[in-house]
């Protein structure tokens, strides 16, 4: 197996990106009979469609057709799973923003003109927007999700102390910088071709077919890359491929969606936010005797993908921590307001951060540093002599574990203790600024929940000049996975970076895929892509071996070379020559599906995870207490990234979702009146983190241990998600910082915006 | 009267005949040029991705200037005369990356590249202007383009390293042919532009001089149009349909920038960042709330004036010149008219503005020995963000530490930038050692009703409003207050734990 991979190839398409040739769905040239479509979506959130007169934007100049539900020939539906995501609102609408009809017109500029002359009238309902109301109303999606262990019950009486508390979860938007995206082409016969800003590009295929009502082989789907997704575009991106899907078939001419800002933000889904109470009980030491969570999410109009989202929260709760009696409780509200979705994390951020909030609260009650409670209570590393076996609330056994080592060697390195204790000798001297520091760590399992999503095909040609095509069913969307993927073919061949072409991911080529999701695109396509390489590599060394009249085994494929008994014979580009001379077949599928793995979904029992992905973060604030505005100062990272196949595109990915997770804490706040519109839906009121919000004094490390323990490709491990969680020591920080000010615990609710951490105090 | 938009496309001259004058630059570029190197990530200027370079004639320094912009906003005739240069235009004919675009590859500061090209054409920009990009540089030259992928660190680190290149090894082959077609374009004929578009008929005037602006304004009911940040908005977003524009942009007299020992004089076609350079050495803290007034591509755009004059509740920058007693010169054909800015601000969306007249410029008076002129502004995010509660104080004490002179105004606390007249009343005569807080917060609840929405409640406000005046009266005593924003943390560290210890 390729074991040996670890160099910083610059991104597959950085030179395209900078020239600005790299190209979007929305860059893609198009016929001059290409139509445009622009939305109209319910300015209302609950209610009937008690009128809708659209004759004024049919009749507008330059409209070619106008399509509501009525012009489905198959399913009115993109939903990912559970069927309640209409595409077009038929009688009633669920929230502000959904999506009622589609303008198709020749320009977008004539669209705009003529979406204003639509008459729709509603007959109103009082809305549930607020996680508050619909626990007032009850109107769970379905029955609670739990997952426990142990006895709470009794084990909570005779726990020696007791701490309450609850904290409230923002939401968050993706904010990816490509809108969502949709080309629909006409081809022969009822063939039609979509191109999408899609991370699952097979679940749009179906959802295509569904609604064309049309076999699956007719539609076919084309992923090149998108402009950012972070899970927004799993099953979000649905919609919008089946809208130009439904305005082709009705015009035979090619159709193009393109959300701009505020309606992307209107129409789609978020990071869920949460309501979550805990109850802990411990014992002077800070040992955790039992815990019950409730996570109260609010899930929006409908299902989407909130169940699976609600699971790996419930199997995240606990985080890094050994808890012999734990019950965790997922209430899945639903409300109007759009459906959430994924979104880097999955609900485990969620869970995370709730454990860490118990920890903190335990930590103040006791007077104790809380890294002294976090160590009390980590699982065993799976180096510690005579470990005793430890298994998770949902009976995994945690047989790779490293958190104690890697924590105590980034408190070394960060300077932790002697940090904490100047801040402190600080807060007690300073004006009107006072500081903070928390440790956390992130414990995050690999895999997808569902057994069946974990598997992954790949294509591979050699040509007959060496020069070879790699397909497989991943997608990109900016993490680096084609570039990792094309490393991994290059070694297996032994040649240069540059003689493999990866190419767009299309549902004609590597057929039934997953989506690029739950950090798993690397071990599943990378591993897939390093089997077809290998079946071909091996026929080559065959044939070659007859040739040469030894073992194939004998026969080396490095440096773009093919070398017999240490003697150079020939480059690989004649060795294809040959080969393809002596009729050996020079292209094959891989496949690869997660071994080891299973899951009992009604007990909530099993492995579901392939392995789990350990990182600490430090992390250091500086607030004004007399306005609460508050800066990162320093951040110190040790992250395990098993071995790593890229180490820059590695870096990037704990860089870039540290910093998404410092916005998702701090000051990106999702605001909706009480009718339930979105107040901010645009960058203006929108607020990511910039360049300056950046701490300036940044270490991070890779956790140098012995690459991953499961057989995964070079021995890596994913990293898509897991350093989001990182950010939660930015959080812990201002509560530390807030802490120095006061007895009373802070209480802080998420996000911690200057307004919170002023009236924390 | 010439009809036909000349400017200058990644170094080719292109006549580009009559067009829409609500297209704009961005859409032009993408559209009919096939360069969609430039993106579109939010049309409103909030976001980057469309970030180009334009070359443009500064009347106040009789020269050309290089500056990133928003191409989102910008109406494509408002370019005439001018060079841009996009992304693709960057790289050699032969294909060669350009130092900037080299960074970001060996930077690893692309991921999913989408907002990547506006990066580049902003790094460019900071090049083209031979700025030294230190860190506090560096994010304010990239503080209007968003990346969601990164974690900004990379990006930052492509900066260092063009600041690396020595300025003399700095190549600058484009910008000499550029420069000349800028400044020969000024002899050119006026351009009028007149399309018809179904019913209407669609116009863009830029006159070059007062006369003919004056002329068109009194003869048609034109919108004026300076810098385009909130017009842009209004075609954008609001998808309005606007049918006369009447550029003032080019008008010669007013692109006029004066300093005497007075005061300042600001035209109303000088943009923020004009101001913002000449007023820095004079007004500190004022150049510290300009740093954080939107961002590179909204400065160099946006004009002080066409800010004040739509009367913006966004208008983050007014509040100080209501502090510092600013004053409006209002013309209407001439009849010209003075008043307090103050006063020009009358309710939400309403300005002392009269039939046919606009706002010819504004004037700032310098400080006056004894006065110290301090602002705060508190936002969601530091940078490219609107004020929740922004604060401004002129304020002076006699030699006995009691208060001569307390002008205040907010932003924030109404729905109009306004001056705080009871507690600048209550203030005067007051010891600066001891301000009286109690009676400060009641004339505050007396001057303002500040609401609750997206950026901040009535009690967040209203805190706010009373702190930021205790900062400045505690700055003036001579017991600073660290302030956060664009300060080195190292030394807000420092500095406050010294505070404490000199304070007792």
């Amino acid at each position: 197996m390729a074991e040996r991979i670890n160099t910083p190839e610059f991104h597959d398409s950085a030179e395209l990106h900078v020239k600005g040739r790299a190209t979007y769905v929305d860059d893609i040239p198009v016929p001059s009979t290409c139509l445009h479509i622009l939305l109209g979506l319910s300015k209302i959130a609950s209610g009937e469609i008690s009128k809708m007169d659209l004759q004024g934007v049919r009749d507008s100049p330059g409209i070619m057709d106008v399509i509501t539900a009525k012009d489905i020939p198959g399913k009115n539906d993109s939903s990912p799973i559970f069927g309640d995501d209409p595409i077009f609102a038929e009688n009633e609408v669920f929230y502000d923003g959904q999506v009622i009809f589609g303008v198709i017109a020749e320009t977008l500029e004539s669209a705009k003109v003529a979406i204003k002359k639509a008459k729709i009238e509603y007959l109103e309902k009082p809305p549930i927007i607020t996680l508050e109301q619909a626990k007032l109303e009850k109107t769970l999606l379905c029955a609670p999700k739990t997952l426990s262990r142990g006895d709470f019950a009794t084990s909570i009486k005779h726990s020696n102390f007791l701490v309450e508390g609850e904290i409230s979860i923002g939401g968050q938007e993706h904010f990816y910088l490509e809108g969502q995206a949709a080309l629909a082409l006409p081809k022969e016969g009822e063939d039609i071709q979509i191109y999408v800003s899609s991370q699952h590009p097979t679940e749009v295929q179906h959802k295509v077919a569904d609604v064309l009502g049309l076999p699956l082989h007719n539609v076919t789907i084309e992923v090149r890359r998108m402009g950012g997704a972070f899970g927004g575009k799993e099953s979000q991106a649905n919609l919008p491929a089946c809208i130009v899907a439904i305005a082709t078939h009705k015009t035979g001419k090619p159709c193009k969606l393109v959300y701009d800002r505020d309606d992307d933000m209107r129409i789609t889904g978020k990071r869920h936010d949460f309501i979550t109470s805990y109850k802990v009980g411990f014992d002077e030491n800070g040992l955790i005797q039992a815990l019950r969570f409730q996570h109260d999410m609010r899930c929006g109009m409908s299902m989407d993908l909130s169940s699976a989202i609600a699971e790996r929260a419930l199997m995240h709760s606990e985080n890094s921590y050994h808890i012999q009696n734990i019950e965790i409780v997922a209430n899945l509200y639903k409300t109007n307001t759009p459906s959430n979705t994924a979104f880097r994390g999955f609900g485990g951020p969620q869970g995370m951060l709730a454990m860490e909030r118990v920890i903190d609260h335990i930590a103040h009650f006791l007077k104790l540093d809380p890294l002294i409670i976090r160590k009390r209570n980590f699982y065993a590393d799976h180096q510690t002599r005579n470990r005793q076996v430890q298994r998770t609330p949902y009976g995994q056994i945690v047989n790779d574990c490293i958190i104690n080592d890697l924590v105590d060697t980034l408190e070394q390195t960060s300077n932790y203790k002697n940090r904490r204790q100047e801040i402190e000798n600080f807060n007690k001297l300073s004006n009107n600024i006072k500081r903070g520091i928390s440790l956390t760590p992130v414990k995050f399992g690999i895999s997808f929940n569902k057994l069946m999503l974990n598997q992954a095909g790949a294509l591979v040609h050699v040509y007959s000049d060496g020069s070879v095509y790699l397909n497989h069913g991943g997608t990109e969307m900016g993490q680096g996975l084609f570039t990792k993927i094309r490393k991994i073919v290059a070694e297996t061949f032994g040649i240069d970076f540059q003689k493999v072409k990866i190419s767009a991911t299309d549902t004609n080529k590597v057929p039934n895929t997953s989506a690029t999701a739950a950090s798993s695109g690397t071990d599943l396509n990378g591993m897939a892509a390093y089997f077809a390489a290998s079946q071909i590599k091996d026929r080559m060394a065959k044939h070659l071996g007859d040739l040469y009249q030894c073992e194939a085994s004998d026969v080396g494929f490095s440096d773009g070379k093919i070398i017999i008994f240490d003697k150079v014979q020939m480059t690989f580009s004649q060795a294809a020559e040959k080969c393809w001379m002596g009729r050996i077949s020079l292209s094959s599928t891989g496949f690869y599906k997660t071994p080891d793995i299973h899951w009992d979904p009604d007990k909530r029992k099993g492995r579901p995870f392939y392995y789990f992905v350990y990182g600490a973060a430090v992390s250091e604030i500086i607030i004004d207490t007399l306005t609460g505005e508050s800066r990162v100062v320093g951040v110190d990272i040790l992250h395990d990234v098993g071995r790593s196949i890229n180490p820059a595109i590695d870096r990037g990915q704990i860089e870039g979702g540290f910093v998404q997770g410092l916005g998702w804490l701090s000051m990106e706040e999702l605001v909706y009146a009480n009718n339930g519109t979105l107040m901010t839906h645009s960058p203006a009121t929108y607020k990511i983190p910039t360049c300056s919000d950046v701490p300036n004094n940044w270490n991070i490390a890779f956790y140098e241990g012995q690459g991953n323990l499961a057989e995964t490709i070079n021995r890596s491990k994913a990293v898509g998600e897991p350093p989001f969680m990182l950010a939660i020591s930015v959080f812990f920080a201002y509560s530390h910082a807030l802490s120095c000010l006061q007895v009373k615990y802070p209480n802080l609710d998420s996000p911690a915006t200057a307004e919170r951490l002023y009236f924390a105090q | 009267m010439r009809e036909d938009i000349i400017l200058m496309m990644n170094g080719e001259i292109e006549r580009i005949p009559p067009v829409k004058s609500d297209l704009t630059l961005m859409n032009w570029l993408r559209n009919n040029k096939n360069l969609t190197g430039t993106k579109e990530g939010c049309a409103e200027g909030d976001c980057g991705a469309c970030t180009v370079v334009i070359g443009k004639y500064d009347y106040t320094s009789k020269g050309v200037g290089w500056h990133a912009v928003n191409s989102c906003i910008l109406f494509l005739p408002m370019l005439d005369g001018c060079s841009i240069r996009t992304v693709e235009g960057l790289a050699s004919h032969a294909g060669e990356l350009h130092p900037v675009q080299n960074a970001f590859v060996e930077n690893h500061a692309s991921q999913c590249g989408f907002c990547t090209p506006g990066f580049v054409m902003s790094l460019y920009a900071g090049w083209c202007q031979s700025r030294n990009l230190d860190n506090a540089a560096i994010d304010d030259l990239f503080a209007g383009n968003l990346c969601r992928c990164t974690g900004y660190r990379p990006i930052k680190q492509a900066a260092f390293h063009i600041n690396n290149i020595l300025f003399e090894e700095r190549d600058t082959d484009y910008r000499d042919e550029e420069e000349k077609f800028i400044v020969e374009n000024l002899e050119r004929e006026e351009l009028s532009i007149k399309v018809k578009h179904l019913d209407h008929q669609i116009r863009f005037d830029a006159p070059r001089c007062l006369q003919s602006f004056q002329e068109i304004l009194h003869t048609h009911n034109p919108l004026i149009l300076a810098g385009g940040t909130d017009i842009g908005l209004w075609v954008t977003k609001k998808h309005m349909e606007l049918f006369h524009f009447l550029y003032l942009g080019n008008v010669k007299e007013l692109n006029q920038f004066e300093e005497n020992e007075e005061g300042f004089l600001i035209g109303a076609a000088i943009t923020h960042e004009v101001a913002m350079q000449k007023m820095a050495d004079h007004f500190k803290s004022l150049q510290e709330l300009w740093r954080r007034f939107g961002s590179e591509q909204v400065r160099a755009s946006g004009t002080v004036v066409g800010n004040i004059a739509n009367g913006s509740p966004i208008a983050d920058i007014s509040p100080a010149f209501i502090a510092l007693g600013a004053s409006l010169t209002l013309n209407s054909a001439g009849v010209v008219r003075v008043i307090p800015i103050d006063s020009f601000f009358i309710s939400y969306g309403e300005q002392d503005l009269r039939e046919g007249e606009f706002v010819q410029s504004i004037y700032i008076p310098k400080l006056k020995e004894n006065e110290v002129f301090q602002s705060f502004k508190i936002s969601r995010r530091f940078d490219q963000d609107i004020s929740a509660v922004m604060g401004a104080f002129l304020l002076a004490a006699d030699n006995n530490g009691l208060l001569q002179k307390a002008e205040i105004a907010y932003g924030g606390m109404a729905a109009i930038p306004k001056a705080a007249l009871n507690l600048s009343k209550l203030l005067i005569g007051q010891d600066i050692e001891n301000p009286p807080i109690a009676e400060c917060r009641k004339a505050i609840e007396a001057d303002f009703q500040p609401i609750s929405d997206v950026r901040a409640s009535r009690e967040y406000r209203y805190d706010m409003a009373l702190n930021l005046l205790v900062k400045a009266i505690y700055n003036l005593a001579g017991k600073p207050m660290s302030y956060l924003a664009g300060a080195d943390i190292q030394q807000v560290i420092n500095t406050s734990f010294v505070a404490e210890h000199k304070n007792g």
